[in-house]
């Protein structure tokens, strides 16, 4: 009995012990830390293709069949900002210039709808030629009217559109057109007009048809690569080639067909059982944990992981006391040291960065991005001048609500907040919320942090700006306010030279980052799968691209 | 019995009347905001725009005038549209109540080939190893969470046999070989615990109908044992058995949301899951009314039954 119990008691022990290494926060992988390195991952990501393959050896026709995600709004794309939109939608349309679909780096734009453009010499008034000969689903012509009608949509929208990217647009004075021409004046040079532009929810819709209907949320006429066959919300989108497109000899299939599954081992079954061609991180892709599985399984099945025009950031609320004391919010940020905090991530897949996509054009050199409050070396160094700092500010027994939206992303993000923030003696009270109450709280302001996942169409560095840090964005939530930042917001959307502009970035990005109202932790990867018969698929770091309008994807088989 | 009838559903309409109203108000207490829903995550939109599309959507409107357009709409036949995408209720739920009718029908069938004669074995076989047997199987179907017999299904399928049911629904009539290769695994899982429970009601039913005069007196005269188990014990046992049956298929249409899930079928269940994270209320009233209303029907139809069943009950 004795013998029986000691085993017992052992056996006990192990498991106790067992459990609790498995609890420890596991070591994720070295995030990468930036320069040369970064830009690597930013223009290689993997084996995409560097341009399309030679149509004389392309296999024409085939449906691809992908994964599309369920947060469907509606059609409209002039009002949504709905991933579930996009991810179908897009196939139907275009807009005057397009971000080029190979190009990793998104740095190159191609003509869309427009089939040349050009600047006046002051910055301030950009012309687009329309492309002649171009017809929409129903076979009306795309003219330059209808065109000028769907920027003064988005950007100047009439009482009964709720335009989704209107406030983007705050450059603008008129758009006007012109026999085959559409001319945009903007109030000041403008360096980001045309990337603006370019990103591919700025589409044109055929006039006649929203007269006719109202608004586009049921019904789409494009001009795009496919047009719609059918579509029921959370389900499916059906899309068929459109046989007169265009770009000659595109697109290259038949068809897309879009399927949404609410379970991701729904979605690895039907990718591993072949009933599907993609696992698409425009619509549902996978998650690391997901990814592994595929990787695992005895098949042919390629996945990948690259970066994406998304990141996980916490932000303060400067409205809240202590927190609106900027030398308490910099401690706070010492302390939630980015090399510590990703390590409590699980699956964590990414780079730390700022404000900026890493590894672009705009982005901080490194030496200057490792003088950033929280972004330095020495850990145990910056603890202490953390706790120096609080001293200072008078703060003892500090507790704050962090509030986010429920799921393992929180918990996990909670874990490293609480444990960091420990260390400087200040305590955290978790609120998490399903996902629409945790943006309508923190749209309120009901939080002292918040953390979540943010997204931005482009890689152009006023987008994570002008959302989270301008002081008057609906999305500046921590209601942080510098005018000097501002300026050089201002600043930098006006400077043409590149060089130039990227230099008051720079500035921009350093105050904005040492006003440490928020503070981005890691830009993430996103995985995917294909089937290697899925030719010249790429993902590119925005979704918001020609990339996803699939038209040069072809299937050997 | 006609009588009976127009009782019934002249009842039926206060409890319809109470069902709407507590599937309105409670919707408009939950937190969350369909608007930002709508424009989605990668908009950067303001407040202005916000209360504009709430505006649309009548969201701005007293709380009992909402309700009282929406049972202007429903006594007009109309369901509306969903909020944000405009899409037809009526057309989105014609879609998924086959689907979901489909499964059902299959569990069903299923559930009783084996459930009534496991219970019926189990009852005639009392006390043996054969009784132990099924209601130790029974208890395993009971008690092992559907979700998990349904992802360890498509994972065995998927991953081992390297198959999965087409991902398109095909209806019985147009294909009913797909047909039943889509539906019956998802419908062997839910079969697995409704069969649980039904044997174990056969089993106890039948012991007590087993038990009675009537049925040694048949014994007494001579008759076979299948004869007296079927014509006699069997069909006078069915009456809770019946019962069940409807309340069972009454919650399957409910929509059996784990099972559709898992198996991406789009019932039912899955779409009044999406209207509840969409936030999309006319969505999930037309939905919950649609169940209730069938539950109501059920129940009356489970009810009138008796009468067939044991031809010594009446309805006033």
């Amino acid at each position: 009995m004795t013998r029986s119990l000691w085993k017992v008691l052992l056996v006990g022990i192990g498991l106790v012990v067992g459990t609790a290494r498995c609890s420890a926060p596991a070591a994720g992988p070295a995030p990468v830390g930036g320069g040369a390195e970064r830009e690597q991952r930013l223009a290689t990501g993997t084996d995409f293709p560097a341009g399309p393959t030679d149509p004389a050896k392309v296999k024409k026709g085939g449906v691809l069949r992908g994964t599309w995600t369920a947060t469907f709004a509606h059609m409209d794309m002039h009002q949504t900002g709905n991933l579930g939109t996009w991810n179908g939608v897009n196939l139907l349309y275009n807009g005057l210039l397009e971000w080029d679909a190979f190009d990793t780096t998104q740095q190159k734009m191609v003509p869309g709808l427009a089939d040349s453009w050009q600047a006046s010499p002051d910055g301030a008034k950009f012309t687009f030629k329309m492309r002649p000969g171009v017809k929409f689903h129903d076979g009306t012509s795309v003219t330059a009217a209808d065109a000028a009608f769907s920027l003064n949509r988005i950007i100047f929208p009439p009482k009964e559109v709720a335009s989704a990217r209107k406030e983007q647009f705050v450059m603008v004075d008129k758009v006007e057109s012109s026999g085959d021409t559409v001319t945009v004046t903007t109030k000041f040079p403008s360096s980001n007009l045309l990337g603006l532009l370019a990103d591919a929810w700025q589409v044109v819709v055929p006039k006649h048809v929203v007269d006719q209907n109202g608004d586009l949320k049921q019904v789409a006429v494009g001009s795009g690569p496919y047009k719609l066959k059918e579509f029921v919300p959370s389900q499916r989108f059906v899309a068929v080639r459109n046989p007169d497109y265009f770009k000659p000899g595109l697109p290259y299939l038949d068809g897309v067909e879009l399927y949404f599954f609410a379970e991701e081992t729904t979605r690895i079954a039907a990718l591993i059982t072949n009933k599907l061609d993609m696992v698409n991180p425009a619509g549902q892709g996978l998650t690391a944990e997901g990814a592994k599985d595929v990787k695992s399984r005895n098949t042919p099945i390629v996945v990948g992981s690259t970066p994406r025009l998304a990141f996980d950031a916490w932000r303060f609320n400067v409205t809240h006391a202590p927190l609106d004391n900027l030398k308490v919010r910099q401690a706070l940020n010492l302390a939630l040291d980015r090399s510590e905090y990703v390590k409590f991530l699980s699956d964590f897949e990414g780079v730390i960065g700022t404000a900026v996509f890493p590894g672009s054009f705009w982005d901080l050199p490194k030496a200057d991005q490792d003088k950033l409050v929280g972004y330095e070396a020495g850990y145990e160094d910056k603890l202490k001048r953390a706790k120096q700092m609080l001293t200072e500010a008078g703060i003892t027994n500090l507790e704050l609500t962090l509030m986010g939206p429920a799921g393992v992303a929180f918990d996990d993000n909670a874990q490293a907040i609480e444990s960091l923030l420990g260390k400087v003696g200040v305590k955290i009270k978790r609120d998490p919320s399903q996902q629409e109450e945790a943006r309508n709280k923190e749209s309120k302001g009901q939080f002292d942090i918040y953390y979540g996942g943010y997204g931005i169409p482009t890689i152009d560095p006023g987008g994570v700006y002008s959302d989270h840090y301008y002081c008057t964005s609906p999305r500046n939530t921590s209601k942080w306010c510098d005018k000097d930042a501002d300026a050089l917001y201002e600043q930098q959307l006006k400077l043409l030279d590149p060089q130039e502009r990227r230099k008051v970035v720079w500035e921009m990005n350093k105050r904005a980052t040492n006003g440490a109202s928020m503070g981005i932790v890691a830009w993430r990867n996103e995985d995917w799968a294909r089937w290697p018969y899925v030719k010249d698929w790429v993902v590119t770091p925005s979704r918001y691209t020609l990339a996803s309008k699939l038209e040069y994807v072809w299937l050997d088989k | 019995m006609s009588r009976y009838l127009v009782k019934r559903l002249l009842l039926a309409v206060p409890t319809v009347l109470g069902l709407t109203m507590l599937i309105f108000f409670t919707l408009r207490i939950l937190p969350g905001d369909i608007a930002l829903t709508i424009v989605g995550d990668d908009a950067n939109v303001s407040a202005e725009r916000l209360d504009e599309i709430r505006r649309t959507l009548h969201l701005d409107q007293p709380i009992w005038v909402q309700y009282l357009d929406w049972l202007r709409q429903l006594a007009s036949m109309d369901l509306g549209k969903s909020f944000g995408s405009d899409y037809p209720i009526a057309k989105r739920l014609l879609a998924a109540i086959p689907v979901t009718f489909n499964l059902a029908a299959y569990t069903l069938v299923l559930t009783v080939l084996m459930a009534v004669p496991l219970g019926a074995l189990s009852a005639i076989k009392r006390n043996s190893w054969v009784d132990y047997l099924c209601r130790c199987l029974a208890l395993i179907g009971l008690s092992t969470p559907s979700f998990w017999v349904g992802i360890i299904t498509l994972m065995v399928l998927a991953f081992s046999f390297n198959w999965m049911p087409q991902i398109t629904v095909v209806g019985f009539l147009e294909d009913p070989v797909t047909n039943f290769s889509q539906f019956i695994w998802p419908a062997l899982v839910l079969a697995a615990a409704q069969t649980a429970v039904l044997a174990r009601l056969t089993r106890s039913a039948l012991l007590e109908v087993l038990g009675e005069d009537y049925v040694r007196t048949a014994r007494a005269k001579g008759l076979r044992e299948n004869i007296v188990l079927l014509n006699h014990a069997l069909r006078n046992a069915l009456l809770p058995v019946v019962t069940l049956l409807g309340l069972q298929f009454a919650a399957l249409m409910e929509g059996a949301v784990i099972t559709e899930t898992v198996f991406g079928l789009p019932g039912l269940g899955s779409t009044l899951i999406q209207g509840i994270n969409a936030k999309d209320f006319p969505l999930i009233q037309s939905s919950v009314l649609f169940i209730g209303l069938l539950v109501i029907v059920i129940n009356l139809a489970i009810d009138l039954s008796y009468a067939w069943l044991d031809p010594r009950i009446k309805f006033d």
